[in-house]
């Protein structure tokens, strides 16, 4: 499994996640759907930015406190490199990165994170519902890296959703732990 | 065969179901072999044993929830503990391993044989096939775990394998399973029982996910929500493949008092029924298998253990076994064989009459490259010794014949009539009511086309 080698220490990593995740759904509230290659934009702005609009539906279990704890602590340490899956997912998903972008945070996370990695770590998340988003997100990165390198203008969809499912079970881990 | 014969199959019938219900106060120092894969050994079970010189027999790592020292206990171990004395079962060995195929049970044997000093045995139990189809590594292509470059993905997400190759496999997976049957058949005392398990679903239908899991994650424990169904479908395949096999080599078998039993636990015990709390695979309300964890808070890193069952899956496995194992002897002997049987031939098919009659559908029950029996209803409860009663249309439903078959033989009409049904070459059928079951014959060659065992 993987050392805690990377450039932030599993708190502040943590903290930097949970405050960039605040953002994206901040975003989601936002309604925003723009275009981020035509520079077309959809935003219907809203004035109550405070609620998010990404969330898991009703009937999604809560995080017991003790599972909750164990999954940061998890996430804090040897599950790192999952969070810097999960910040870059963030900022591609809120950003229109070119070819060469995408490129190289494709080779910098094939330095820190690779995906072969990321997806052994993912098993040791001990929260079904963390599990399953945190696999979302590292296919819906993976294909949209591939697509983005390609010279393709993938759709911010799937990203956006899975990485929306992330931020916002870490927030349940965190008010729950 | 004449009307006074299948009366008088027909007491051997009785008797037979008279005593099958005292199973109690068999011969003791019989032994059980449990052989299998990973489903047999207890993979799933926090606190396997890594068994002692099972590498050097079977060439890995096979580490059993054999219950000795620890509470992990596989559903073998878990029934014995029930029927070993009404059994009389005295000497047990699990040998299972991960990643078993059925090319790999002589082995298994032989490390049996090695440990406990014999090479027979009363009971044999096991499940065995998924390694044979690739089912692990399917799976793995299923969750795109390889190491891949961050920016060369699979476009398409999700399972390599289509349903189609899938269900190649366990066609050419039947092909083996007939040798490998009958080479356990050859460890089998006279008048012993084999017990062949199923597989059950991994992952319930995407129709009862939680709205959550369906609306906004996708997938259940990494298995994208469009290739459940594939799964769920060659599973199904599988089991139904597997069951065909168990009943073929039942017929094979049978006039040596050696029986082959299926059971199908993909219904009992993990989805007995619709109601959420009466199924158990993964993302159903309370599954039984383990997700893609290496179970961190145990303590256990075992990759191995995801997709597996758990001690309670264990557990009520066991249950249904023994609920099997306390209705069968032990010391069957071997019987005349069934008409039909006489030059050892197989059957070709055990209808699924069973099966469609309890869910209420009638259908077209392939007997063969061309014969087809049409539609039918099987009216229960089947008991041994019970009268039951049989309808068989013709396919345009024009032609309506019952029978009522008993301890005391056959009434009703007794043939089809000499053009028999339609889609069905001339000939005459007859029910035969034998030690073991019933069956339809043509009386022209003696040709069974359809049967089914009590």
């Amino acid at each position: 499994m993987a050392d805690n080698r990377h450039g932030l220490a599993g708190d502040d990593m943590m903290r930097s996640v949970l405050a960039a995740g605040a953002v994206l759904l901040v975003l989601g509230a936002g309604g925003c759907t723009k275009d981020e290659f035509s520079g077309e934009s959809s935003t219907t702005t809203s004035a109550d930015t405070s609620a998010p609009s990404i969330t898991l539906p009703e009937g999604a279990p809560e995080p017991s406190e003790d599972a909750a704890g164990g999954v940061l602590e998890f996430l804090r340490g040897e599950g790192a490199p999952l969070l810097v899956v999960h910040e870059a997912a963030l900022s591609l998903s809120t950003d229109a990165p070119g070819s060469d972008a995408c490129a190289e945070v494709a080779d910098e996370l094939d330095g820190e994170a690779p995906s072969g990695e990321i997806a052994a770590l993912v098993t040791g998340v001990d929260d079904e519902v963390m599990r399953s988003a945190l696999h979302s997100e590292r296919v819906a990165l993976g294909t949209f890296l591939t697509s983005c390198v390609d010279g393709e203008r993938p759709a911010h969809d799937e990203l956006q959703q899975a990485v929306g499912s992330v931020a916002t079970r870490l927030q349940q881990l965190e008010d729950a732990g | 065969m004449t009307q006074s014969a299948v009366v008088g199959v027909a007491a051997s019938l009785m008797m037979v179901a008279g005593l099958s219900t005292a199973a109690a106060g068999q011969a003791d120092g019989r032994a059980w072999l449990a052989l299998g894969d990973s489903y047999s050994s207890g993979e799933g079970i926090p606190g396997t044993n890594d068994v002692a010189n099972a590498e050097a027999h079977q060439g890995r790592d096979c580490q059993r929830a054999t219950g000795d020292g620890t509470g992990a206990t596989a559903w073998s171990v878990s029934a014995r503990g029930t029927v070993s004395e009404q059994l009389g079962i005295s000497d047990f060995v699990l040998v299972a391993c991960t990643g078993a195929t059925t090319g790999e049970l002589a082995t298994q044997i032989g490390e049996a044989e090695d440990r406990l000093g014999r090479d027979r045995w009363d009971l044999v139990t096991f499940s065995i096939g998924g390694n044979d189809i690739g089912f692990a590594d399917v799976l793995k292509g299923c969750l795109d775990a390889d190491n891949l470059p961050w920016s060369a993905f699979d476009p398409s997400p999700g399972c390599d394998v289509n349903e189609a190759e899938l269900r190649r496999r366990v066609d050419e997976l039947r092909r083996t399973l007939t040798t490998t049957y009958d080479l356990i058949a050859s460890r089998v005392n006279p008048g012993g029982d084999v017990v062949v398990l199923g597989y059950p679903h991994l992952v319930e239908e995407t129709a009862r996910w939680d709205r959550w899991r369906r609306g906004v994650i996708g997938n259940c424990e990494g298995i994208q929500s469009y290739d459940v169904g594939t799964l769920r479908s060659a599973t199904g395949y599988l089991n139904e493949q597997i069951a065909l096999a168990v009943s073929d080599a039942d017929g094979r078998h049978g006039s040596e008092g050696i029986h082959f039993h299926f059971l199908d636990i993909s219904q009992d015990p993990y989805e007995f029924n619709d109601d959420p709390g009466s199924r158990h695979a993964l993302c159903s309300a309370d599954p039984w298998l383990n997700g893609q964890t290496a179970s961190v808070t145990s303590g256990d890193w075992r990759i191995e253990r995801s997709f597996h069952p758990t001690q309670v899956g264990h557990d009520n496995t066991g249950r249904v076994l023994t609920t099997l194992l306390e209705g069968i002897r032990l010391d069957d002997p071997p019987s005349a064989p069934l008409p039909g049987d006489e030059n050892g031939q197989a059957m070709p098919l055990i209808c699924r009459m069973f099966e469609e009659a309890a869910s209420g559908e009638s259908g077209i029950w392939p007997l063969g490259n061309d014969l087809e029996l049409y539609g039918g209803t099987l009216h229960g409860p089947f008991v041994p010794g019970e009268p039951f009663r049989l309808i068989v249309l013709s396919s345009s439903g024009e032609s309506i014949q019952q029978y009522t078959l008993s301890p005391d033989g056959v009434t009703g009409p007794e043939s089809f009539g000499p053009e028999g049904p339609p889609g069905l070459p001339p000939a005459e059928y007859e029910f035969v009511v034998g030690t073991r079951g019933v069956a339809i014959n043509t009386i022209s060659d003696d040709e069974r086309v359809c049967g089914w065992f009590l």
